[in-house]
């Protein structure tokens, strides 16, 4: 049993929270919204705090979860914050999507005051922290790491440590550059086969055997085509990931030039009213109405050789 | 029994094995290239143990054929080997059928099955996938447009090198299904390449990145296939960076006239022109990647 700390029981750190207790561990929460965590602490038996601060305090190990740099700042430093409660000896891993800069600067000061630190960025989505099978992605010391793997593991299928730190949170970036372009493709592929008369179904059933097969393809391809994108993973955290990644690429200098327009996209669908719609929604810039329901089919509509030769 | 009699016209990389499997198949295959080397070769390699001839013209190749297969490199080769005295549909007899499995426009599958239903004979446009090696083992998908009874007269001949072959629709159906095939295909090779050069520019180990996050939402055939050897600088293999521009100027070419819109696609069909006019066309089709990381 380790004494650990939680901050931030949002849809992902409320579940990851449970696993730590679990898996038999003593957890303190902290939240902002107070309600959250003696809801919680009622539910897994632990205990919460008024305070990250307080939380930290005694914890061997503290987690995060929270929603970007500012709110990560805003629970790290100040008096009532976690470093400020921390034990020295202690580590602290941060499982925010956040920047690579901000966890390069949280860890200059933990090191200052004596405390590890581990920027732990996860993917696996609401879904992945219920039935603990995260993946996640570490940027720090071997020897913190040796530290919080196996007490991580409890919400995890897999913990893997990329580097120093700030490599979490690069990884994290690496995935999200790889996601958007794949689901802009999807997207179009998919509004071209309806476009072109083909049953788009049908279409993916022969294609995700081959070159074009993508747990993308396999995942939301039929969500994508019945017009449905109340779930999943929001556009608008999408696009702060986005955002972290285009920021980074321009200090490290990695050309983006798809993962760049497919941004844009996203803001306009923000603009469209869809800042909570899944990612896939980018297919709803192509279709306006769902797909088999173009709004504005053009002349004669169907394929080239249709219209050629009909 | 006698065999069915068949043509194949053709021997690339794709046609070559494919024309092997259809002879191993128990058809009686008659083949056609240009070169006429190859086609000699392969007599020499299939004719012994499952018989099998060559011919001087595709006329010749598919007079007395059932079925007459082609596999050519796009619409203009198509229509050379098509039309004209020594052409297929020349050859052809009344009742036969024309399997086209070259990757070409809609239009001309339309404009070849108008031109073979003149003259009595059906045809297919069955574009496939799973490359070079998919075509050398017997595990192609192919992709089929055309009527319900021409697709269950070709089928068995083509079930002969593949492991998936599925009727999409009406004639050009296939070629919009490998259209859809190579358009979803270019963006998550795109994407990929600029994650890949993203991490190696970040100074990560770009091969335990592919480990770390093949296993969720980012996960791809591209990513399990490529993304190492992008980052490693193998492009010497796998399909070419010249044939998938073709495919996507036909996407886009229809696009234009049905109306769906192609932005990312597009940009990627630039990037590839890029590596064409930097005598990369050869490459394989992940070379995307040496364009970012050789800027």
């Amino acid at each position: 049993m380790t004494k650990t700390a939680f901050i931030g029981l949002g849809v992902m750190g409320y579940p990851m929270a449970g696993h730590l207790a679990k898996a038999g561990h003593d957890v303190t929460v902290y939240n902002r919204t107070a309600k959250k965590a003696e809801a919680w602490a009622k539910e897994h038996g632990g205990s919460h705090a008024e305070t990250p601060a307080r939380a930290a305090a005694g914890a061997k190990i503290v987690c995060a979860c929270v929603g970007n740099d500012d709110d990560l700042r805003s629970v790290v430093y100040g008096d009532d914050g976690i470093l400020a409660g921390m034990d020295k000896g202690a580590i602290f891993i941060d499982h925010t999507t956040a920047s690579p800069d901000v966890a390069r600067e949280i860890d200059a000061k933990a090191r200052d005051l004596g405390i590890g630190f581990l920027d732990g960025p996860v993917s696996g989505g609401q879904a992945g922290a219920e039935n603990a099978a995260l993946t996640v992605m570490v940027g720090g010391e071997q020897k913190d790491f040796d530290v919080v793997e196996p007490v991580a593991q409890a919400y995890s299928k897999a913990v893997t440590l990329m580097g120093p730190a700030g490599s979490g949170q690069l990884t994290k970036a690496v995935n999200q550059i790889c996601i958007a372009g794949l689901v802009q493709g999807l997207s179009e592929g998919l509004a071209f086969a309806d476009k072109a008369g083909l049953d788009a179904k049908k279409v993916v059933d022969v294609i995700s055997k081959g070159a074009a097969q993508s747990w993308q393809m396999d995942n939301r391809a039929q969500t994508m085509i019945n017009d449905e994108f109340e779930f999943g993973f929001a556009v608008e955290w999408m696009r702060k990931d986005m955002g972290i990644a285009l920021r980074e690429a321009r200090n490290n200098g990695a050309l983006l030039p798809a993962t760049g327009v497919v941004d844009q996209f996203y803001g306009e669908v923000v603009a469209m009213g869809g800042k909570r719609w899944d990612t896939s929604s980018l297919i709803r810039l192509l279709t306006t109405d769902g797909l088999g329901k173009a709004l504005n089919p053009v002349a004669g509509s169907g394929s080239a050789s249709a219209r050629r030769y009909s | 029994m006698s065999k069915t009699k068949a043509a194949f016209i053709g021997l690339g990389n794709m046609g070559y094995p494919m024309a092997g499997h259809l002879a191993k198949a128990d058809f009686d295959v008659t083949v056609y290239n240009r070169t006429v080397k190859k086609a000699d070769d392969w007599v020499k390699e299939y004719a012994g143990e499952h018989g099998g001839s060559s011919a001087e013209t595709p006329a010749k190749a598919a007079d007395g054929a059932d079925i007459v297969l082609t596999c050519v490199g796009n619409d203009d080769d198509l229509r050379a080997i098509m039309l004209g005295e020594d052409g297929v549909l020349a050859g052809t007899g009344k009742g036969a059928l024309v399997i086209d499995h070259t990757t070409a426009s809609a239009i001309v599958a339309r404009e070849i099955a108008e031109q073979a239903a003149a003259k009595g004979i059906g045809f297919l446009d069955a574009p496939v996938s799973g490359g070079q090696e998919g075509a050398q083992k017997g595990q192609l998908t192919v992709m089929v447009g055309g009527s319900e009874e021409d697709f269950a007269k070709g089928e068995a001949a083509m079930q002969s090198f593949a492991k998936a072959v599925t009727h999409m629709g009406p004639v050009g159906s296939g070629q919009l299904t490998k259209m859809v095939n190579q358009i979803t295909c270019a963006s998550a090779i795109q994407a990929l390449a600029e994650g890949m050069n993203f991490a190696v520019k970040s100074g990560l180990d770009a091969h335990q990145v592919v480990d770390v996050i093949s296993k969720g939402a980012a996960q791809s055939w591209q990513m399990e296939n490529r993304g190492k050897t992008m980052v490693d600088g193998k492009f010497d293999f796998g399909f070419a960076c010249d044939w998938m521009r073709k495919d996507l100027d036909i996407c886009l070419d229809e696009a234009r006239a049905n109306g769906a819109q192609l932005p990312l696609t597009a940009l990627v069909e630039s990037f590839y022109a890029r590596i064409q006019n930097q005598g990369g066309g050869r490459l394989d089709n992940s070379a995307l990647f040496k364009l970012l990381n050789d800027a």
